[in-house]
């Protein structure tokens, strides 16, 4: 990890209040592993707001790195206002991303939200090293306008279903019995399927219930309020299952943000 | 001017390289930190509060933004003594900065038992006494708000330890210099000044606390001015160094604390807004006193003109 004064190469409204932001970072481009992400704060406001923001890596092109953000308080605010040839203060690359079984061979992606960021940069490693797996992505968003990078899965030759609310949440039952027919039919081929997702707690939690009824891994990327990024302060943490079966606190920054979705404690 | 200004200073008995180090708290983990600056850059190492036995800390959410800062509530999670002298203590033996040792008792005999201990461990060179958390209940700042308690402690383990002693004092009381004079009295080899101020934030779409454990400890340059007058308070007060925290975030914030009346300071929050903070205000340091034609920082220590 490291920090880059990156220059900034687009950064482009993609839908309402969500942005993908371009920047440039060769080595970050290079070492970044799917699901891990990186921290951002605007070189124009030195101190106010504070603390840096995390993002996963959304793709990364040569020495182009995206971030895929929506404007949701003041740094968010802030980095929408930015353009092409600022400079942008980005950390990483941070955490441990997801991480592939041997012999799999059919992947089951969910993005809700932003969170298509975090499985996109897996769609896209999927494609350029591990072209035997096949790739499904399942796409949610509270309205149709907001689903997002629905072209890029299909770029690196993931079949994609999208699932948009009416500007509520009710896309979520759709999502989740899809997903239910389509870990049942990789199973009843035989083939080794894993589930990785990315989006808000309560879907994440429906999807661990799915997994769990189906006997396949699933892997969740989490999300919190964090302070270092670096698993020293020990802000950022959640509830999950220890060993023993008791409840441990771990760091999402740190020990995450990719967990077994088994160990994680949902509500 | 010829030779390189003086950074070096003097804590009780322990030679900082420069007045520069963590807060306790920063750091629970090293291994990170480690990796982006070199630790023995530092003046000193400052741990993060260690308790008698394993504690799991309060539940999140722990953090919440505030303007230029931060509210926190971690609650001094912690791996327990033992395990740090077993493990993380060896990890920060390897660098060539003196170690101190953070510790929080939850009573006047866990700190007594901790210092005794750390007697025996090899390469701790002081014990910061954490009379002030604000997050945790029972103990921690209650013991610091307190004159007669204050006393108590830091006499006790002052009879249990020839390590330089340093009592870390809060803000959240009425009058900081009665609380230092009370440490002073007691053996106190330094105090540092300040911990967090309480907070509160509340989310208004919710009616929730921001945090879980409802108040916090404030952080980040938000609080700077509140630290940089109990120290120049406490200066006034105390014929011990001072070692000042709170909102450091860059070389002239360090400075105003210096300036104000600390030997030393502490960086907290503005490491995880700039994980080169440190470094940042020990190369600063050394600049401004180039350009003032100042040899020695120690000469800028309380040198505020007030009139």
């Amino acid at each position: 990890m490291y920090r880059v004064f990156a220059k900034i190469l687009s950064n482009d409204c993609v839908a309402k209040e969500h942005y993908k932001l371009s920047f440039k970072a060769s080595r970050l481009a290079k070492e970044a592993r799917a699901g891990q992400f990186v921290t951002v704060r605007c070189v124009s406001e030195p101190l106010d707001p504070f603390l840096r923001r995390p993002f996963s890596i959304y793709r990364v092109d040569g020495e182009r790195v995206e971030i895929l953000y929506k404007v949701v308080g003041r740094g968010t605010a802030l980095m929408s206002r930015m353009r092409g040839g600022d400079v942008i203060d980005v950390f990483g690359p941070l955490g441990n991303g997801f991480w592939l079984r041997d012999g799999l061979q059919a992947a089951v992606l969910v993005g809700e939200g932003v969170g298509v960021a975090t499985v996109m940069h897996l769609a896209q490693d999927l494609y350029e090293k591990h072209r035997v797996v096949e790739a499904v992505a399942l796409v949610g968003a509270k309205s149709a306008d907001l689903l997002l990078g629905l072209q890029d899965f299909r770029s690196y030759g993931v079949d994609v279903e999208a699932f948009a609310g009416k500007d509520d949440w009710s896309y979520q039952n759709g999502l989740v019995d899809s997903l239910s027919r389509r870990v049942e039919g990789y199973r009843r081929e035989g083939k080794v399927v894993a589930i990785y997702a990315c989006g808000s707690n309560h879907l994440l939690s429906d999807i661990s219930n799915v997994a769990a009824r189906h006997g396949v891994p699933c892997q969740v990327s989490l999300y919190t309020n964090l302070a270092c990024g670096i698993g020293a302060c020990l802000c950022c943490v959640r509830r999950f299952r220890d060993e023993k079966g008791g409840i441990a606190y771990k760091r999402v920054c740190k020990d995450g943000p990719v967990f077994d979705a088994s160990e994680v404690v949902w509500f | 001017m010829k030779n390189t200004p003086n950074l070096s200073t003097t804590i009780g008995k322990i030679r900082l390289k420069n007045p520069v180090m963590p807060a306790s708290g920063v750091f629970a983990f090293w291994e990170d930190i480690a990796k982006i600056i070199d630790l023995s850059r530092l003046g000193a190492l400052v741990t993060k509060s260690l308790r008698a036995k394993p504690s799991p800390g309060n539940p999140p959410p722990r953090v919440a933004e505030i303007p230029a800062g931060m509210l926190a509530s971690v609650g001094i999670q912690s791996i327990g003594f033992d395990a740090f002298v077993g493990g993380e203590l060896p990890f920060l033996r390897r660098y060539n900065t003196p170690i101190i040792v953070s510790l929080a008792g939850e009573s006047v005999e866990e700190f007594v038992g901790m210092a005794e201990k750390l007697n025996s461990v090899k390469g701790v060179a002081g014990i910061e006494l954490n009379l002030s958390c604000p997050n945790v209940k029972r103990f921690g700042m209650h013991f610091g708000r307190d004159p007669t308690m204050t006393r108590e402690i830091v006499s006790k383990v002052r009879g249990a330890t020839d390590l330089t002693l340093i009592a870390k004092l809060t803000p959240n009381v009425t009058s900081i210099p009665e609380i230092a004079k009370a440490a002073e009295e007691g053996g106190a080899d330094a105090l540092t000044l300040i911990n967090s101020p309480l907070g509160m934030a509340v989310d208004v779409e919710t009616c929730r606390p921001k945090l879980a454990n409802i108040t916090g400890g404030m952080s980040g340059p938000a609080i700077r001015p509140i630290g940089v007058r109990a120290v120049w308070e406490t200066s006034k007060a105390v014929n011990i160094p001072i070692i000042g925290v709170g909102g450091i975030a860059s070389t002239s914030d360090a400075l105003e604390y210096i300036i104000a009346g600390a030997r030393a300071v502490q960086v907290g929050a503005a490491n995880f807004h700039n994980p080169y903070t440190m470094i940042e205000i020990i190369e600063g340091l050394q600049d401004y006193l180039t350009r003032k034609g100042i040899d020695d920082i120690n000469k800028l220590v309380g040198c505020l003109l007030t009139q």
